[in-house]
């Protein structure tokens, strides 16, 4: 497909991404204190292997001993001191993971070492991480976010070091070039959204986007989902707000007439602004929203309101046993109270994982240009749940082949309970066929 | 219809946020003058003090709504006392720019506090719901609009009928009238702040469980809020708080209707524009040429300088690591769009807040042009800056009848139109995956900014260096001589002959093209542009402000300026000084522009290029002396005296009205070559509005005004003294800053077009024409013609008002009390020279005077007008003996003659 039209298709899942990511609560203590502490009447049963992770994941076995050898250098990279939202979780969950791995004797002996690159949410300095990723013979950029990567990417891609294990890409050069390795879903969570909808029943339910640059490919692609799924579009409703939180009655009321359930693809301050207009207008319907968005503290501000809401998740909740150790961690290292159940730091720890799980395997010397190869050819990356078990090896050639880099498209979902977001029991979707409905220019 | 009755019902809560913005805003605007930018602010902190008060104090809801109001309150108070004061006879612009100090300073102390997280407030009022119409519709947003209704309503009564509110409008009007009267505008302006910046705070404590309490909500609020105060001009409260619900509505009723992105948006911006081109004047009024400028610089570069800081800057981009490479690019981009600002706001005086739309505008054409049709960097760029030029022109229409703080807030309101509807338009940009630029070559020399650091910095310097020096030739020349005639004096550069619009036209559109390359260079940084993100509308009110702190009129300015930008190398070194004080960084930034505005209006510059100076002579002091440098002199060419081109001023059953006043009333006059009439009268007779409809100054309401037989009616100041027709003015409204010369020239120039272009490259000053040499001989005014006119005498001042009136080699000439404040000497002295100007250069004068001793001596004929009606006519002895003249003057009520009583004999009561 020529680029042109892969950069068309580009627009707008792009958004959702940025969407979801930007409101994924990076300092966010009071979040941090909702959320951030693991519920002990978790399931059990959450479809996802737990007691073996360890072993399957290649991480180390809680033998105590002090990793020794030559140190594996990795490289975290987010904006902390930015004038955009900063995302101090994401090098805090990188820390705590370098000390959790080290004092278990690292991978096969080996430390790891995290160094981490604060972006300030400039691209300048973006670049000026992934010049000195390649300066220090950084093996990869693991669990990184940055709002603008469009300056990294190239530089990354020159000094063959791997951009591994994102959770929430934004600039389309994530999406696309072979250096790139998204591991997390959030660019299937419209999708998923708009399937759960129609398989929950919903006979009317209305779809609220953000006015952007990618409304009308995410609106093309709600729609193609929901023919998918059997359901006739035109009975749903598609609606648009402004990005900059307002009086939202006018939308709400549109939102409400005649439907009967919700979505959502916004951020958490329209969220914030969205619920006050639809309490006052009466609204009863239910909510599907974004992991990091529809996210707790809304929930626990809006308990009736948001009522078996669904948040549409990229990782599991993460009081699933696929993050035990990740609470166990976050409990031994001392983590500030900032919020753990986030993309963030979900994903920072799951790109962690993935990460070990392909340098464990890798025999010989392991450099950037190693990995790269490594990566590029692992075909079973199992982080033991938190994502799906990722074929890394075969680029997604899904919706015109614009967004090969996206390794993993399922999601998972957590239904509000008082204010409470809980893991439900169902099974993870893979959104990919419903993904692939989509047409360009169809 | 009940759909936009429904609709127009959900509307009311938005209009009554706009309009309880509005109020506040309004309130700081009549009590001092400012267009607080950080109005959203003051009331966010009011809001988080009674959330605090409220949530964390657990004190009941009055509590913490008085203590809210309080802290706004406080806030305004101090934002005037510690601050604005001290500006008080800034410039405008130097006033927003320390606004925007205060919003950067409240914004980051809040995020230190808050973070970027999302407060919720519990609302107060009752919500039950209502269905007018059938429309179910929350109880509370008709309380908001109740609350909005009765403070616009209280305020109106406040300002209409205490003495405080009528203190307030005195002091509006005239600050020294006021303060001879005994009110203190310092005071008045104190409690108006901190009046409205408490309504800041109560807006902000309502609203915030509508939208929430986020650090930057409010200030958005804000900007769609000051339509509704510009439709009320600022002045009228029940205006703002109806024209507040209006759009509000009206943006919903788009919202439900139309499917544009960003149309709806755009309506409090399209209502701004319409307002200001349908409402503003295309010339100032009197007097409001009074207000200080930021200097200028004179344009005159020495090339070895500029060799010598290309070089180091060269020499730096080669030796420093990559992250200095990048905040050099960033710099020299921003530099660029500074640039743009020097030349419109600097050099013209229009104060335009849309400049990053312009560059993004740019940037769109030649990121498109490289993209979908993968043009080579060059003609992209080449290309994007000449199609913002037309833009530029486009931004200018609303400047031709808007000026000040209306411009900026229209400017303000065409960028973010612009960045709604275009940067975040999907069909037009690429989608959100943005534009693709690909690898920039210059001549096969690949540039890209990530791969290459150092060359795109290269090119990035090249680009400033030469867009710079053509700016300076520009200055230099006639097209900047234009410029900042019309940005001293919109009045007195239309009498000169200047197009004041075409001044403006060309300064947007040149403007445009040079924020565009800025543009360009900063989005082709990037392998992506993402429009939405990069261009920002917002981002052109602090560029405005670093191009102030930097030096808004002068070429060094930008350099400085653009080192506030985020990215750039001011950045990069705080980062590194300032390493453990990273979130205190942007509370430091905006402490540091207050203290720089208060320090410094006219930029640090200014101030660098004369310690530069200063090093300079010292250096130069230790050098052996070559003998004394000779002082710098102006060789005149030879002058000419020759008799103008005769023509008669036929005015005819001229009647000009102001509102109801007639203050000219079907007065018909003539003014024939070599014969000096004069038009006397009483104050208040209307003269000089009779001059000023002959002129084009003030429309007339009938008659005609004929110069030689040429229908006058219908063209503009301009046009007018193009025809032949010069006039001086009663207030005398010189260039102040510019010398003696660059008035005379600024009048004589020839007002070719193509100079507006020659001058970017190589600016040709003519010599002076022979007739105006010949009045500088004739003024005496040849050993002042370098220097500064505000350093002149105020007879010398006066002596050059009327000779650069001469300078456009007018027919016929119209004065306006040029002997006001004069003494005896120089009186009579001038009473000789206006004789010659008749006598020797067959210019036909009219003089208007209340010097009858002048009068007398000088005139052939004489008109007397009162109160607007022409009551006599004649010679001086047939005017003097006049019955009806002499009442007039001595004020009896009968038409009695006065007997043995002459005019000129009450020359004390009426005169000086």
């Amino acid at each position: 497909m020529p680029s042109r039209i892969r950069r068309r298709v580009t627009i707008g899942v792009l958004t959702s991404a940025a969407l979801v990511f930007t409101a994924c609560g990076g300092d966010d203590d009071d979040a941090g204190t909702d959320t951030g502490s693991p519920s002990s009447d978790a399931p059990a049963d959450t479809g996802t292997p737990s007691s073996d992770a360890p072993a399957d994941t290649g991480a180390p076995a809680d033998t105590g001993g002090a990793a020794t050898g030559e140190p594996i250098k990795v490289m975290t990279l987010a904006p902390i001191n930015s004038q955009l939202p900063p995302y101090p979780n994401i090098h805090e969950a990188a820390r705590i993971y370098g000390e959790w791995i080290n004092d278990r004797g690292g991978i096969n002996g080996r430390p790891l070492e995290v160094v981490l690159c604060d972006g300030r949410g400039d691209p300048n300095e973006d670049a000026n991480c992934g010049r000195r990723a390649a300066d220090e013979g950084i093996v990869a950029l693991v669990g990184s976010f940055t709002f603008d990567a469009s300056r990294l990417v190239p530089i990354l891609e020159e000094g063959n070091i791997a951009m591994f294990g994102s959770c929430c890409p934004i600039a389309e050069i994530e999406f696309s070039n072979p250096i790139s390795f998204v591991t997390g879903s959030n660019f299937a969570i419209p999708a998923g959204a708009v399937a759960r909808m129609v398989d929950d029943g919903c006979e009317s339910p209305a779809v609220v986007y953000i006015e952007t640059a990618s409304l009308q490919f995410a609106t093309d692609v709600a729609k193609s989902v929901f023919e998918f799924k059997g359901f006739d579009v035109n009975d749903a409703k598609f609606i648009t707000i402004p990005i900059t939180a307002q009086d939202y009655s006018a939308q709400v009321a549109q939102a409400i007439d005649g439907t009967d359930c919700i979505y959502g693809g916004i951020a958490d301050s329209n969220w914030a602004a969205f619920l006050p207009a639809m309490e006052s207008l009466g609204g009863t319907q239910r909510l599907y929203g974004h992991q990091g968005n529809l996210n707790s503290v809304i929930a626990a501000e809006f308990p009736e309101l948001t009522q078996d809401g669904i948040s549409v998740n990229s990782y599991p909740n993460i009081a699933g046993p696929m993050w035990d150790d990740y609470r166990a961690a976050l409990e031994e290292y001392d983590a500030p109270d900032l919020d753990w159940n986030s993309l963030a730091g979900l994903g920072t720890w799951s790109a962690y994982e993935a990460f070990v799980d392909i340098v464990s395997g890798m025999e010989g010397e392991i450099t950037n240009e190693t990995f790269l190869a490594a990566a590029n050819s692992a075909t079973e990356v199992d982080t033991g749940g938190m994502v799906p078990v990722l074929d890394l090896s075969t680029p997604w050639a899904g919706m015109g082949g614009a967004f090969p880099r996206i390794f993993n498209r399922t999601v998972t979902y957590d239904v509000i309970d008082n204010g409470v977001l809980n893991p439900t029991d169902d099974e993870p979707d893979d959104m990919t066929e419903a993904l692939e409905s989509y047409q360009p220019g169809g | 219809m009940a759909e936009v009755v429904r609709f127009a019902l959900l509307g009311l809560g938005l209009g009554a946020l706009y309009s309880l913005a509005s109020q506040g805003l309004m309130v700081v605007y009549r009590g001092s003058g400012v267009l607080n930018f950080a109005h959203g602010a003051i009331g966010m902190v009011g809001a988080y003090v009674s959330w605090e008060v409220r949530e964390r104090a657990e004190q009941p809801f009055v509590v913490a709504l008085v203590a809210g109001i309080a802290a706004s309150a406080a806030i305004g108070a101090l934002t005037h006392l510690l601050v604005m004061r001290q500006l008080r006879r800034a410039s405008p612009l130097a006033r927003i720019v320390a606004t925007l100090g205060v919003l950067i300073v409240l914004q980051s102390i809040a995020i230190i506090r808050y973070g970027a997280r999302v407060t919720f407030v519990e609302t107060e009022l009752p919500t039950t719901l209502v269905r007018p119409f059938g429309q179910a519709v929350s109880i509370d947003r008709f309380i908001l609009l109740g609350i909005a209704a009765v403070l616009s309503l209280g305020l109106w009564a406040l300002y209409r009928y205490t003495k405080f509110g009528i203190s307030t409008s005195a002091v509006a009007e005239n600050q020294r009238a006021a303060s001879s009267v005994g009110l203190s505008p310092d005071r008045i302006a104190t409690i108006n702040w901190a009046l409205g910046s408490g309504l800041a705070g109560l807006a902000a404590i309502l609203v915030s469980p509508i939208v929430t309490l986020q650090v930057s909500t409010m200030t958005n609020l804000v900007l769609a809020a000051m339509a509704a105060a510009l439709v009320a001009s600022f002045r009228s409260f029940p205006i703002a708080f109806a024209a507040g619900v209006a759009i509000g509505i009206g943006q919903v009723e788009l919202t439900r209707y139309a499917s544009t992105p960003g149309v709806a948006n755009s309506l409090p911006f399209a209502v701004i524009i319409a307002v200001m081109i349908f409402r503003g004047q295309a010339l100032p009024v009197r007097g409001s040429f009074l207000q200080k400028l930021p200097s200028v610089g004179s344009g005159r570069v020495r090339l070895w300088v500029v060799a010598l800081g290309v070089a180091i800057a060269a020499g730096l981009i080669a030796v420093v690591p990559t992250i200095w490479q990048d905040a050099m690019v960033t710099t020299f981009a921003v530099a660029i769009l500074l640039l743009s600002i020097v030349v419109v706001t600097g050099y013209a005086g229009q104060l335009s807040l849309g400049q990053f739309a312009l560059a993004g505008f740019g940037a769109w054409v030649a990121g498109r042009l490289a993209d979908a049709a993968g043009w080579p960097f060059v003609p992209a760029l080449l290309v994007g800056a000449l199609a913002a030029v037309p833009l530029g022109a486009l931004f200018a229409i609303p400047a031709v009848r808007a000026r000040g703080l209306n411009l900026a807030i229209v400017t303000l309101g065409l960028g973010t139109a612009l960045e709604l509807m275009v940067f975040n338009n999907p069909d037009l940009v690429g989608g959100f995956g943005g534009t693709t630029v690909g690898k920039p070559t210059l001549f096969g020399w690949e540039i890209q900014a990530t791969r290459y650091p150092s060359r795109y910095a290269y090119v990035c310097l090249g680009c400033f260096v030469i867009l710079a020096l053509m700016v300076a030739r520009m200055r230099r020349g006639r097209s900047g001589r234009r410029l900042l005639a019309v940005r001293t004096n919109e009045r007195a550069a239309a009498a000169l002959g200047i197009s004041v619009p075409g001044v403006k036209v060309y300064a947007f559109a040149l403007s445009a093209g040079i924020a565009a390359v800025g543009g360009t260079l900063l989005a082709f940084r990037k392998d992506t542009i993402l429009y939405g993100q990069e261009f920002s509308n917002f981002v052109s009110i602090s560029a405005v402000g670093w191009a102030f702190i930097g030096g808004i009129g002068y070429l060094l300015g930008p350099v400085v300026g653009a080192t506030l930008a985020p990215g750039s190398l001011g950045a990069q070194i705080s980062n590194s000084i300032f390493s453990g004080l990273d979130r205190y960084i942007q509370l430091i930034g905006g402490a540091i522009v207050i203290l720089l505005v208060l320090q410094n209006q006219d930029g640090v510059a200014k101030e660098s290029i004369a310690q530069l100076r200063w090093v300079g002579s010292k250096f130069a002091g230790m050098l052996p002396r070559r003998g004394e440098r000779p002082p710098a002199q102006v060789t005149l060419p030879p002058e000419r005296r020759e008799r103008v081109v005769p023509m008669t001023l036929h005015v005819r059953d001229l009647t000009v009205r102001y509102g109801g006043v007639t203050a000219v009333d079907d007065v018909s006059l003539a003014v024939t070559p070599g014969r000096i009439t004069g038009l006397i009268g009483p104050n208040g007779a209307g003269k000089t509005s009779l001059i000023d409809a002959v002129t084009g100054f003030t429309p007339a309401r009938r008659g005609t005004v004929t110069l030689d037989g040429r229908e006058l009616g219908g063209l503009s100041p301009a046009k007018r003294v193009r025809a032949g027709l010069s006039r001086s003015f009663q207030s005398l409204e010189l260039f102040e800053d510019s010398t003696v010369l660059d008035n005379l020239r600024a009048a004589s120039d020839p007002r070719d077009r193509w100079s507006y272009v020659r001058d970017l490259v190589h600016p040709v000053d003519p010599p002076l024409p022979g007739e105006v040499v010949a009045a500088i001989s004739e003024f005496q005014i040849q050993d002042d013609l370098l220097r500064i006119v505000h350093d002149l005498s105020y007879g010398q001042r006066r002596l050059l008002a009327i000779a650069r009136a001469v300078a456009t080699r007018p027919s016929v000439l119209l004065l306006d009390e040029p002997a006001a404040g004069l003494g005896d000497v120089e009186t009579a002295e001038l009473a000789r020279l206006v004789r010659r100007l008749a006598d020797d250069w067959g210019i036909g004068v009219l003089l208007v005077e209340h010097d009858m001793t002048f009068v007398m001596n000088v005139c052939d004929d004489i008109v007397v007008l009162d109160f607007g009606i022409k009551i006599a006519e004649g010679t001086p002895d047939e005017v003097r003996r006049d019955a009806r003249v002499i009442s007039a003057y001595l004020g009896d009520s009968d038409d009695e003659p006065h007997s043995g009583a002459t005019v000129d004999e009450t020359r004390v009561e009426v005169g000086r």
